[in-house]
């Protein structure tokens, strides 16, 4: 039992370390200039066909453009599609 | 229209308008709460969405706790239109018979595609396969594809694999050709003998391999041995070989055309009646009040089936074109006649004659029993040889069987 303690201190401390390491937890996939897809989102946070923000992790993700809406919504991702014309990164 | 249109149309939906101060905040606490917005869009502060019908008292209820105001704007699907329409038992009878009417003729084959092939054509297919019970209108349990494919391959025969499928009202036949390998040994390496099919006088010999047997100026007749496959060695010897080569003789034959001065000839009238066919699950419903007056005609009939989204319906216009046809007494003069008899020998020569050389042709003409005839003798040089392979005497019987 004991032995396992120490694995699970052990498994966690290596997970904790990789965490620190591990990329920031938004990403962003954009298809030309029609499409971004954002992974990470916690809401929205000002929606017009001419800006979007998006929250993020610690900052917010704004994409200016013509004719913007949201196709697709769901708890931590959100795919924006419209003309493209900026993102700006709020940190 | 996608399936998932197609399923938010069933089960209805509301397409609203939220306006107030902040009606985002209405989509992220709606998303958290599990309710399904879709097809958003914001403009100058209002925002606009669809959600399920059965979601929409929940997103209303959100937005008094978000201070947003939230506004039906259309309602739409199958619930709304039930609602709006359930006191008019006659439509709800109309579709409960639409849904079965459907159903109960999804059981016959409505559609046959046939891929047609180089030697058979698609109306000689169908015809076979209606001669096997598979034709539009068939109810489709009593069919047993392998034994259509099978009959149909043995009416058929010219077929090497042939498939049918039925798939809901539409049965696909895919036919593939006989595919037939080349001879290995091929025709020209059998030890053979060349003769003479015709009777004639040698003028030319053109002989790649076997020995010559007539020579220059000989006056052949028909089956005479004109180069033997038996060929003689120096050692005294005979191997076979096969005959290759031609033998170009002059010829001498006729050919008599004639042409009746009087006869009598069934030529198009002039006149035409077309009639139009609405055909619908093997029914033709007349589309107008037209008949065919006469009684000799000669008929054409198109079909063309109506195409929705690529797929063939099993309905469409089939247009009879009936053509009069009558009897008339046709005289001719001698130049009339003579023309057309020499027509038919300049037919002649272009089809019968075309490997000929024609050196000599001497015309001779006369009336008899009412009848302009013209004799042509023709003198020519052609290949008169013909292939004639030594065999044993089991494999002559067998070419003659």
């Amino acid at each position: 039992m004991a032995e396992k303690q120490e694995g699970g201190f052990l498994r966690n401390s290596i997970f904790s370390k990789l965490d620190e390491l591990k990329m920031p937890p938004v990403y962003m996939e954009m298809k030309g200039n029609a499409e971004l897809t954002i992974e990470g989102c916690r809401g929205i946070l000002e929606y017009d066909s001419l800006m979007i923000r998006v929250s993020v992790e610690k900052a917010a993700v704004a994409v200016h453009g013509r004719g913007l809406s949201i196709k697709c919504l769901s708890l931590s991702s959100v795919v924006i599609c419209g003309v493209i014309t900026s993102i700006e990164y709020e940190g | 229209m996608n399936i998932l249109d197609i399923m938010r149309f069933i089960r209805g939906y509301v397409e609203f308008e939220a306006t107030g101060s902040f009606p985002e905040r209405l989509i992220n606490l709606s998303l958290r709460k599990g309710l399904n917005i879709y097809d958003t869009s914001g403009r100058e502060g209002v925002l606009r969405g669809r959600i399920p019908k059965s979601q929409f008292e929940g997103l209303k209820r959100l937005s008094v706790r978000c201070g947003v105001d939230v506004k039906p704007v259309r309602l739409r699907g199958v619930p709304f239109i039930y609602m709006n329409n359930k006191q008019r038992w006659g439509l709800l009878l109309g579709a409960v018979c639409l849904v079965l009417l459907c159903f109960f003729m999804s059981s016959f084959v409505w559609v046959i595609e046939v891929e047609p092939t180089e030697s058979v054509s698609e109306y000689e297919i169908k015809q076979a396969l209606k001669n096997q019970g598979l034709y539009c209108g068939v109810w489709r349990d009593s069919l047993v594809p392998d034994t259509i494919e099978r009959e149909t391959m043995m009416e058929l025969g010219s077929f090497g694999w042939m498939s049918v499928n039925i798939t809901g009202i539409k049965a696909s036949v895919k036919v593939s050709e006989k595919y037939l390998p080349d001879d290995v040994e091929g025709e020209e390496v059998k030890p053979c003998n060349i003769k003479a099919k015709k009777d004639g006088q040698i003028v030319k010999m053109d002989i790649k391999s076997g020995s010559t047997v007539a020579k220059l100026g000989d006056a052949v007749t028909k089956g005479d041995l004109l180069v033997s496959g038996v060929v003689s060695t120096e050692n005294g010897g005979d191997f076979l070989s096969p005959s290759i080569g031609a033998v170009y003789a002059e010829t001498t034959f006729e050919k008599t055309v004639s042409q009746p001065l009087k006869y009598e000839q069934s030529l198009p009238s002039g006149r035409e009646t077309q009639r139009s066919m609405l055909e619908f699950l093997g029914i033709k419903i007349p589309l107008g009040l037209s008949y065919v007056p006469y009684s000799d005609y000669i008929q054409h009939s198109e079909r063309q089936s109506f195409v929705s989204f690529g797929n063939i319906m099993p309905a469409g216009i089939c247009t009879q074109s009936c053509i009069e046809y009558e009897n008339n007494n046709i005289e001719l003069s001698k130049e009339e006649a003579n023309k057309s008899c020499l027509a038919e020998l300049a037919l002649y020569e272009a089809f019968n004659m075309q490997h000929c050389e024609i050196k000599e042709r001497k015309l001779s003409r006369k009336i008899k029993n009412n009848a302009y005839t013209v004799t042509a003798s023709y003198t020519c040089i052609e290949d008169i040889g013909e292939t004639s392979y030594i065999g044993t005497e089991e494999d002559n019987a067998a070419e003659g069987d």
